[in-house]
């Protein structure tokens, strides 16, 4: 194997159940795996922001070990990565007057304004999907609004809420208690378990949103 | 000669919680959705033995006391739970066994003394909504997170019953727990090592399915954070504030906290039976089988 993956079997970390798990696997090794996949000897893969675990059930961990280097022998990341690149433009209702925005605007010493400016003009990329069903994980955000998570939990955050904390913008599919800034609210439902596939995104895919008013926002809410 | 139709039972009570579960959903953590099925696997595949279904058929999972439900029709069903007791109609019943519900029967759940979850299952089946290949109720997958009082699922409604069946179920002798190394265990100090399981740690009330809360570490354990990564069912979190969680079958399918441990694959579904307010003792195996 000579495509760049081998310090990955270095580094696999044995979890129970016949897990195999990569840390410190970079984003564009993550981008091109994950298109590797279309065909997925596995039973799941989990990609995490910097590793990917694979689990075969009831095989042996050795077994799976075999089966991730049949799978990647002559994988070649610049070929899997010669897919073109999907940009999707979602609509956010920035939400002026948000208790998170204001709170933002005084930690960061920056205008609200600045702040939502900065955050469309993001070169964002999915990361990955996780923690809830359907959470996706944005990264690419502009350094000068990296910011902490709330030291405090909101107990209910809304379905669609558009949040940051630290390099990445979360989405959140359901209500759900949650630390992240909140910033806009996204009205279009991104993961949907009644559609196939649920989701359309993938690692690696462009990711911009397009500022629309409240009264869009009104009219275009799927979330009920 | 089985005759089936479709039946209906409307849900009168549902106790603090209570949620169809199957065997699970698998093949979507990479959409962030949990396995999520049965907290006992083997306490439900025996509820579903007992009127002859395959061990993965979905049960309705219940916490504790209070769930009641009424059946449009005859319905052979069983009940499984340590000395769990139950009414049908008027009539009282004690113990894990499977039985006929008449045509109009109320059943209620009156006790679960020593256990959390428990399990009816009906021979035919539940027809409850399915998504993705499993009828487990979950947030943000299917439309219902839980049972709720007032609606009916539909079941499928057989003239064929075999024996009722009984068994006895005596309360398990309380043994640890046990658990294997996590990738962040080594990151923490010796010190934190020896002490983080040492103790017997308390199941704190406000656990659930999502994850069992730990009670009496307490620690602060600076910057114990990693960026995102997969956790399993039956991981135990211990965050940078101290808190100690193990992930439960509906958990987070990732997580930023430290894995500190992996409650070993045998014990989860004994770890979920230990009463809320109990303490529970683990213990680290260093030799773990590959």
């Amino acid at each position: 194997m000579v495509n760049g993956l081998e310090k990955y079997f270095d580094r696999t970390f044995f979890v129970p159940e016949g897990i195999i798990c990569w840390p410190h696997v970079s984003y564009f090794d993550a981008m091109v795996i994950f298109v590797s996949l279309k065909q997925t000897p596995f039973d799941e893969v989990i990609f995490g922001l910097d590793s990917i675990s694979f689990i075969n059930f009831g095989k042996s961990q050795k077994e799976i070990v075999d089966l991730i280097f049949q799978h990647f022998k002559d994988f070649n990341p610049k070929q899997e990565n010669s897919n073109k690149i999907i940009t999707h433009e979602v609509p956010i209702y920035y939400d002026m007057n948000g208790k998170d925005l204001a709170a933002l605007s005084i930690s960061l010493q920056m205008d609200k304004e600045e702040i939502i400016y900065k955050h469309q003009h993001s070169s964002l990329q999915v990361a990955m999907i996780g923690f809830l069903p359907g959470f996706i994980y944005l990264k690419g955000l502009d350094e000068a609004i990296i910011s902490n998570r709330k030291k405090i939990p909101s107990p209910r955050i809304a379905p669609g809420s558009v949040g940051i904390a630290e390099t990445f913008t979360g989405i959140y599919p359901i209500q759900s208690p949650g630390g992240w800034n909140i910033i806009g609210f996204c009205p279009i439902k991104l993961f949907d378990v009644q559609k196939k596939p649920a989701v359309n995104l993938k690692i690696g895919d462009d990711f911009r949103f397009y500022s629309i008013t409240a009264q869009e926002y009104a009219k275009l809410n799927a979330h009920g | 000669m089985v005759r089936s139709t479709t039946a209906f039972m409307q849900v009168l009570e549902t106790g603090v919680y209570a949620s169809v579960q199957d065997g699970g959903r698998f093949g979507y953590l990479h959409w962030g959705i949990p396995h999520s099925g049965f907290m006992d696997k083997a306490l439900a595949a025996l509820a579903n033995e007992l009127v002859g279904n395959p061990e993965d058929a979905p049960c309705i999972e219940f916490y504790k006391n209070n769930l009641s439900i009424r059946f449009s029709k005859s319905a052979f069903v069983a009940i499984a739970g340590i000395q769990v007791s139950f009414s049908i109609n008027d009539a009282i019943f004690s113990g894990t066994q499977s039985i006929l519900i008449p045509k109009g029967g109320v059943l209620k759940i009156i006790s679960l003394p020593h256990h959390n979850w428990a399990y009816l299952a009906i021979f035919g089946g539940f027809n409850s909504e399915e998504i993705l290949g499993s009828r487990s109720m979950m947030k943000g997958v299917t439309t219902l997170d839980k049972l709720y009082k007032g609606m009916t699922i539909a079941y499928t409604h057989t003239t064929q019953v075999s024996m009722d069946l009984s068994i006895s179920l005596g309360k398990e002798k309380e043994k640890d727990i046990n658990v294997i190394p996590g990738p962040e265990y080594t990151l923490l100090s010796k010190s934190i090592q020896i002490k983080v399981f040492k103790k017997p740690l308390m199941i704190s009330p406000q656990s659930n399915r999502q994850a069992y809360v730990l009670q009496g570490f307490d620690q602060e354990i600076p910057d114990a954070q990693i960026k995102s990564g997969y956790t399993p069912a039956g991981t135990i979190q211990l965050t940078s504030a101290g808190k100690m969680f193990v992930l439960m079958n509906d958990g987070q399918t990732t997580g930023g906290y430290y894995r500190i441990g992996f409650i070993d694959k045998e014990d989860i579904g004994r770890l979920s039976q230990i009463p809320f307010g109990d303490k529970v003792q683990f213990k680290m195996i260093e030799d773990i089988k590959l």
